[in-house]
């Protein structure tokens, strides 16, 4: 009750006429980015950092929640009248929405997937509202060795579900990435690592430099190194979609939400992986399974609800552990940070209301996104059409002059041109670099923790697995690793066999 | 892998605009911002990107001429809104 008292009164703070117009702008803005292939939330959200950081933390923290949730929904649009997802977390909405575009329901398909986005992201926040607190309180227990096993299983957990076909990849690029943030003064006694007496190397790599490189410039190499992209020529019928259309799926709905909170709540994994895992449960439970692929409706909404429902997922471990569930919440993170918002365990203790104001501010960016989201349509698509021979200059020129700005030094922009082609080069190669962004981010939680940890139990790493939350964390990461080993796979075919023979022994 | 196939992989179309996009990103990035005053800066790269990338050969002269307008004038645009909008809206030091 009380919560809900701190949710009315955060709400209530931004019930004005700037509050609203910021809402309408970065939402808009969020959708646009999104719809555009190329621009990802992450990009959007790493951008509007620079463009807010010197605005108050209120206001600032509600313009990136609504780019956040506006791009996550914009991409979408493009998924289904491009048949290429706006943002990784549409593709497995372009599945199903595409084929319906071409069928010549690309209205319906708009209308259902933006209540399937409005709708998830409603489920997203009741969690985030139920969750945070939960966590949050359980997280107090957490002491320096639990923060270092989480943090390695963040890595772990990231690559293996990033990189399902070849978790190697996924750990390769995440333990890349704690590397990455090994590079400057550390943080206990100041002292100089791998800077090879580069002064601007001795402050580290800024986060915020390297995301828009890894998420800007290597996408904006990469669509420009593609095909050029066809807008599908169709009459954009009736969006706003019938109620029973929309209800008879709600069985589906509350699944697709669970699932895509779940899954964003996990470090690292983010809203693609949601969307994908949640369409995959739908259609096994589906009683048409045989339309998913082909213009299902229901394939379509499954996808995205999930996607939503992360984003409401992904901002659970930001404020409760201060660990984000996805690249995009990782930046928002750092933006917190920037705005000396400080979240972790100690944000129910220290500023309980700023968890409810963030569940206000991921409601009004749903609201907006909702009322966006289904009017401007026809004209919002013409959007898709600007060349990107014309589009991608100014997206670098905003990524250059957004690395420079935070601390105005030259050297950021070097970095996030080194990222960006670092970005590009995995890419290419197959790597997920959302484990890599993790990386960078858990590396100083993990490498502070881990010697706060042994200078408190004087060198001695046995805590690690004598202290039972540690323990569990640590026994989830060796389950998350050997459970990709073919011996392993094997092992567990075999102990299912065996028990099949028990059970029919029995019988 | 062959001498031939390395050769082909130059010659794509795919390839030449991935190397001339790292190109150009990286002679504003490097050689460019930080050297000479941003909005100049800004102005030739936008303007360059868009002309590379947009000209073509057979397009007839007005065409051509058009293209090249376009460019500049977009140049121009980003380039000052750009540096208008970091220099006084958000009070940063442009390099």
């Amino acid at each position: 009750m009380n919560g809900f008292l701190m949710f009315l009164d955060g709400l209530k703070q931004y019930m004005n006429f700037w509050s609203i117009f910021n809402v309408l702008w970065a939402t808009q803005l969020g959708i646009i980015v999104g719809m555009l292939p190329g621009l990802t939330a992450t990009m959007g959200i790493a951008l509007l950092t620079t463009l807010t950081f010197k605005m108050p933390a209120a206001d600032a923290v509600l313009i990136l929640i609504c780019m956040y949730v506006g791009a996550i929904y914009g991409g979408s649009r493009s998924a289904i009248l491009l048949n290429i997802p706006g943002t990784p977390a549409n593709a497995a909405t372009a599945m199903d929405g595409h084929p319906l575009a071409r069928a010549g329901f690309a209205g319906s398909a708009i209308g259902i997937g933006t209540t399937g986005s409005f709708l998830g992201s409603i489920i997203g926040l009741i969690f985030l509202a139920v969750f945070t607190p939960l966590i949050g309180n359980f997280a107090l227990n957490f002491q320096s060795f639990e923060f270092f096993a989480l943090a390695i299983f963040g890595v772990v957990i990231s690559g293996n579900l990033t990189a399902p076909k070849d978790p190697l990849k996924g750990w390769i690029s995440g333990f890349l990435g704690l590397f990455v943030a090994m590079i400057g003064m550390e943080g206990i006694h100041a002292y100089v690592r791998f800077a090879f007496g580069s002064v601007d190397l001795s402050g580290g790599i800024d986060l915020i430099p390297a995301m828009v490189g890894v998420f800007g410039f290597s996408e904006i190499i990469s669509v420009m190194k593609n095909q050029k992209l066809e807008v599908v020529q169709t009459e954009i019928n009736r969006v706003i979609p019938k109620v029973k259309d929309v209800a008879k799926h709600w069985k589906t709905i509350i699944r697709s939400g669970v699932i895509g909170t779940f899954i964003g709540a996990i470090p690292g994994v983010g809203e693609d992986i949601a969307a994908w895992v949640s369409y995959d449960f739908a259609k096994n439970a589906s009683k048409e399974p045989e339309k998913y692929g082909k213009g299902s409706y229901e394939g379509l909404i499954s996808a995205e609800t999930a996607n939503n429902a992360a984003c409401g997922g992904t901002i659970i471990p930001v404020l409760s552990l201060a660990i984000p569930g996805s690249a995009p919440a990782a930046v928002l993170l750092a933006a917190m940070f920037i705005h000396n918002v400080r979240p972790g365990p100690l944000i129910m203790i220290e500023s309980p209301e700023f968890v409810y104001q963030t569940v206000a501010m991921v409601f009004m960016a749903t609201i907006g996104m909702y009322i966006l989201g289904l009017s401007m349509v026809k004209w919002l698509v013409k959007v898709l059409t600007v060349p990107r021979e014309k589009l991608m200059p100014i997206v670098f020129v905003l990524c250059v002059i957004g690395a420079y700005a935070i601390h105005s030094r030259i050297f950021e922009i070097g970095v996030m041109v080194v990222f960006g082609l670092i970005g590009f080069i995995m890419k290419e190669m197959d790597y997920p670099v959302a484990p890599m962004v993790l990386g960078i981010i858990l590396g100083d939680i993990l490498d502070k923790n881990l010697r706060r940890a042994l200078v408190l139990s004087e060198g001695d790493m046995l805590p690690l697995i004598t202290r039972p939350i540690s323990l569990v964390i640590v026994l989830l990461t060796v389950l998350t690793l050997v459970s990709k080993m073919p011996w392993f796979r094997s092992m567990m075919r075999r102990i299912k066999q065996g028990l099949k023979g028990i059970v029919k022994k029995s019988a | 892998m062959s001498g031939e196939k390395i050769g082909k992989f130059f010659r794509k179309d795919s390839s030449l605009r991935m190397f001339g996009t790292i190109a150009l990103a990286l002679f504003y990035a490097w050689g460019l911002v930080g050297r000479i005053p941003y909005p100049v800066s800004t102005f030739l790269f936008v303007f360059l990107f868009v002309v590379i990338f947009e000209y073509s050969r057979e397009d007839p002269g007005a065409r051509k001429r058009r293209k090249i307008f376009i460019a500049g004038l977009m140049a121009v645009l980003v380039s000052g809104i750009v540096s208008v909008v970091f220099r006084y809206l958000f009070l940063v030091k442009l390099p």
